[in-house]
């Protein structure tokens, strides 16, 4: 396996003319203990050792080359800044390695250092002697090597990790599940090595998900009951993961593409666009009052319809065929129409909302899934109108003017009004309890001790479903949204004093979700806002960079981590984005990954 | 070199029954017990050895056909607005061990043990273009992977960010035996051998689809962690500078015409790692 060596490394390692006068390996090794090993397992320790050159003069002088790290699978330590390969083989009972190359020894960090301790004592005691000492190499880059399993030992060490108080963080991160419980199972189950070995080390252990969990795409056979993603994750957030020891609060929620596209459907408002057709005129016990309000929301068009006036021009033609066929049922809806006539038009309604307009096209499925006879007719319904309201009303009704249902209109009524029930109740019971507590990006530090407002951001870990938008939000509060240029697009306003971090502006974009969803939930619906949070449901969630401009701000050598669902892939995979110096100007910056087109042909 | 950011991408939901997820941890003994160090063959074999075999991979994707259209053919196409046509590029995932795969879902023959062969660990790369629909999933040697993508080999455990938390993706990639493109004959370099699979994008008017549904399938269950250099790097396909890759030029060029792809555009957009 070819390996990256650094020009800087090349130049400077093995040199031996480079004398460090230290002392004796053979004294050396006899003081700290050192031995002939017992067994192979003693020396495959994974860790990075010191990679020192023993001279061939009278003192056998110990010069320090670099770093190297022992592969176990080919019983051979590597160099890491260097092209020296040692194999385990070549020990000889001394302790040190002979290869035709030269004599070779390997030590911890704290081995060498005690060494080169014990080396300049010895040469200050000895007035006889005089020496010249230079400090060993430094490392090429300032880090420091977790402590290293001692070759000395006799017996293999184990780190301890945290201790209990250090509430040191081991997150657990899924999401996507769209609905299907299956793989949440898969998750829970397979995560649990994981979740063991975190806890052993004295992890607190924190689960997130990044939203699209709503029964969607895949949960069509599978959502039965309470048994479905959604419901599972809501009652983790509530009651904590009693198995694993997880509480509550270190359950965290991401409100994902879906969940946010979703708000239409648990909207309560008089701008909603479905709603369940009452049996009878309620309260109010006045016919035309109530059929006038259930026609109403019928006739409601999408959000957008004011402010975009052709949705094809931005790239969204099935929302404008949506928003047409809607003109058409209003052309011939009086109220001579029947509440079944009108359950039926609510369920074309909804199936043409969320397949032409929330890319959910199995989110009815879903529904009807609870009932294999309900499921079968109305997958055939599906099948035979494709999901357009025209086609539903020609296949459902008799004729023209009026809607009056046919045979099959009339069996459908029931199972129409039933999955429109069903729909609405999951939107207004446990979709609401997944929403208020999900934040739309979320930063978690490494432990309770660095509170999340206390500004960088850098080491921790950021939850994002979406992505930034390239960095476009980043910092900014949304205004609201529109159609700008063919795009439906977000307007954000900048406020450095009102979000100094990047982390403090996060927790303030979730505040200011939470309380938007506080109110719509009671049907007062921020317009702006709403039209906001439905609009991140479907601009563009490929993103080159999803963590862009998340760094820390102001802080140039500042990095950032994160987990985030926005690109869908047949495995998981972890990307970077890299910054490298060019080798002929050493003060020149290039980042690979800045140009989207050339990211694709040569970093990540 | 240094970090700007690092991100763990989890979202398979397009290819279930595919399930990911990621561990973050601060703690460095979780990490240490939780990491991964994939098996690198460490034998004299040169990875132009296992061109043929990736050729013969590769070009079964080109020639794998969508709606009576071969892959080959559909990236021909010019875009509806005269651009040039698509390229076919890939993305490469995580490492496969041979005790990656489950071992109730396995075919018998795949994984014989046979002394005289490496346990060589496999990469998966899966490819697709902008056109098509679907994904197509192949298990390279990571010898390969690493000698074609040694460029790229940095050393991000050296290069991590002081305090920045170790990131692993962890999960089950289910691959169905009826999604099987190709698979090399001579299991010569590793016994999981070079295949390919391809995973059309799922929705849910193609029915659902969950793990219980799949059970002809090799499912694999793997681990990668942040200081793995080549996960996530995207790669496209172009021409190879093996020395011998005149003549298995010729051979290609020979196959390549019989599917319809101009051989003019072969040399530009061919085929295998450079």
């Amino acid at each position: 396996m070819a390996s990256v060596v650094a020009d800087e490394a090349k130049s400077r390692s093995m040199k031996p003319s480079v004398t460090n006068l230290l002392y004796g390996s053979a004294e050396i090794f006899s003081l700290l203990g050192f031995g002939q090993a017992s067994d192979k397992s003693e020396l495959a320790c994974e860790n990075s050792h010191v990679l020192c050159a023993v001279l061939e003069d009278s003192e056998e002088t110990v010069v320090r080359l670099g770093s190297t790290r022992y592969n176990s699978s080919t019983q051979t330590y590597q160099m890491l800044d260097g092209p020296i390969q040692i194999s385990a083989s070549s020990r000889d009972e001394d302790g040190l390695y002979r290869t035709s190359s030269g004599v070779y020894a390997i030590m911890t960090e704290s081995e060498f250092a005690e060494s080169t301790k014990l080396c300049m004592r010895n040469a200050s005691e000895s007035s006889a002697i005089e020496t010249h000492v230079t400090h060993a190499l430094a490392p090429d880059d300032a880090f420091v090597l977790p402590p290293s399993a001692s070759l000395l030992s006799s017996n293999v060490t184990q780190e301890i990790g945290c201790h209990k108080h250090a509430n040191t963080r081991t997150v657990i991160v899924a999401g996507n599940f769209e609905g299907d419980s299956t793989s949440l199972d898969v998750v829970m189950q397979q995560s649990k090595v994981a979740v063991k070995t975190a806890v052993k080390h004295g992890n607190q252990v924190c689960y997130a998900f990044l939203g699209n969990v709503v029964p969607d795409l895949h949960s069509a056979a599978q959502s039965q009951g309470d048994s479905d993603s959604m419901h599972r994750i809501v009652a983790m957030a509530q009651n904590g993961i009693l198995n694993e020891g997880v509480k509550p609060e270190n359950v965290t929620l991401i409100a994902g593409g879906r969940e946010l596209a979703w708000l239409r459907l648990a909207n309560t408002s008089e701008s909603r666009e479905i709603d369940l057709i009452s049996d009878d005129d309620g309260n109010h016990g006045n016919h035309e009052t109530q059929m006038k309000t259930q026609m109403k929301t019928l006739l409601e068009p999408t959000i957008f319809s004011d402010s975009v006036k052709n949705f094809a021009l931005f790239n969204l033609p099935s929302w404008q065929t949506h928003n047409q066929s809607l003109k058409m049922l209003e052309s011939r809806l009086d109220y001579s129409c029947t509440r079944d006539a009108l359950s039926v038009l609510m369920f074309l309604k909804l199936l043409s909302v969320t397949k032409m307009t929330m890319n959910a096209p199995g989110l009815v499925r879903a529904f009807a899934a609870k009932d294999t006879k309900v499921y079968d007719f109305i997958n055939r319904i599906i099948e035979v109108t494709d999901s357009v309201i025209e086609t539903g009303v020609t296949q459902l009704f008799v004729g023209e003017p009026s809607f009056v249902l046919n045979d099959t209109g009339v069996i459908l009524a029931p199972a129409a009004k039933e999955v429109v029930s069903s729909v609405l109740k999951y939107a207004t019971s446990v979709y609401k309890e997944y929403m208020k507590k999900a934040k739309i990006i979320h930063h978690i530090a490494e432990n309770d001790n660095i509170p999340n407002d206390d500004g960088s951001g850098n080491g921790g870990l950021w939850l994002t479903s979406r992505g930034t938008n390239g960095g476009e939000m980043v910092g900014k509060m949304p205004i609201s949204a529109g159609g700008d240029n063919g795009k439906i697009v977000i307007a954000w306003k900048g406020d450095d004093n009102h979000s100094p971090t990047n982390v403090q502006w996060a927790i303030d974009l979730n505040t200011m979700f939470t309380a938007f969803f506080s109110s719509f939930q009671n049907g007062n619906v921020n317009k702006k806002l709403y039209e906001v949070f439905v609009a991140m449901s479907f601009d563009a969630r490929e993103q080159e960079l999803p963590l862009a401009l998340l760094r820390s701000k102001g802080d140039a050598n500042s990095s950032c981590q994160g987990v985030v669902a926005h690109a869908s892939a047949p495995f998981g995979t972890i990307q970077r984005c890299i910054e490298v110096k060019k080798k002929q100007n050493h003060t020149t910056k290039a980042r690979h990954c800045e140009n989207p087109r050339k990211l694709v042909q040569c970093e990540h | 070199m240094r970090i700007l950011e690092s991100w763990c991408n989890v979202n398979t939901s397009s290819y279930t029954p595919s399930t990911y997820w990621s561990v973050a941890t601060w703690c460095s003994a979780t990490a240490g017990e939780l990491k991964v160090t994939p098996n690198v063959s460490n034998d004299a074999t040169q990875p132009s050895a296992f061109v043929r075999n990736i050729n013969s991979a590769l070009r079964a994707i080109l020639s794998y056909k969508i709606d009576s259209f071969t892959v080959g053919e559909i990236l021909q196409r010019e875009n509806n607005d005269g651009s040039p046509s698509d390229m076919i590029s890939g993305i490469v995932g995580p490492v496969v061990e041979e005790d990656s795969v489950e071992e109730d879902s396995v075919e018998e023959d795949s994984v014989e043990e046979d002394s005289a062969t490496p346990n060589q660990s496999m990469r998966l790369v899966s490819f697709t273009a902008p056109k098509i629909n679907y994904q197509f999933v192949v298990t390279l040697p990571e010898q390969f992977i690493a000698y074609s993508l040694s460029y790229y080999n940095y050393d991000y455990q050296l290069k991590k960010p002081p305090g920045a938390p170790t990131l692993f993706s962890e999960g089950v990639l289910p691959l169905p035996e009826s999604a099987l493109v190709s698979q090399t004959s001579e299991n010569e370099y590793t016994n999981l051998g070079i295949r390919v699979w391809a995973l059309r994008k799922s929705t849910s008017e193609a029915g659902n689809t969950t793990l219980s549904n799949t059970d002809n399938t090799t499912r694999l269950r793997t681990r990668l962690m942040d200081s793995d250099p080549y996960t996530g790097l995207n790669v496209a396909v172009q021409k190879v500078n093996f020395e011998n890759m005149t003549e298995m030029q010729t051979e290609m060029q020979t196959e390549m015409l019989s599917i319809g792809i101009d051989v003019t555009e072969l040399q530009r957009r061919l085929m295998v790692f450079a």
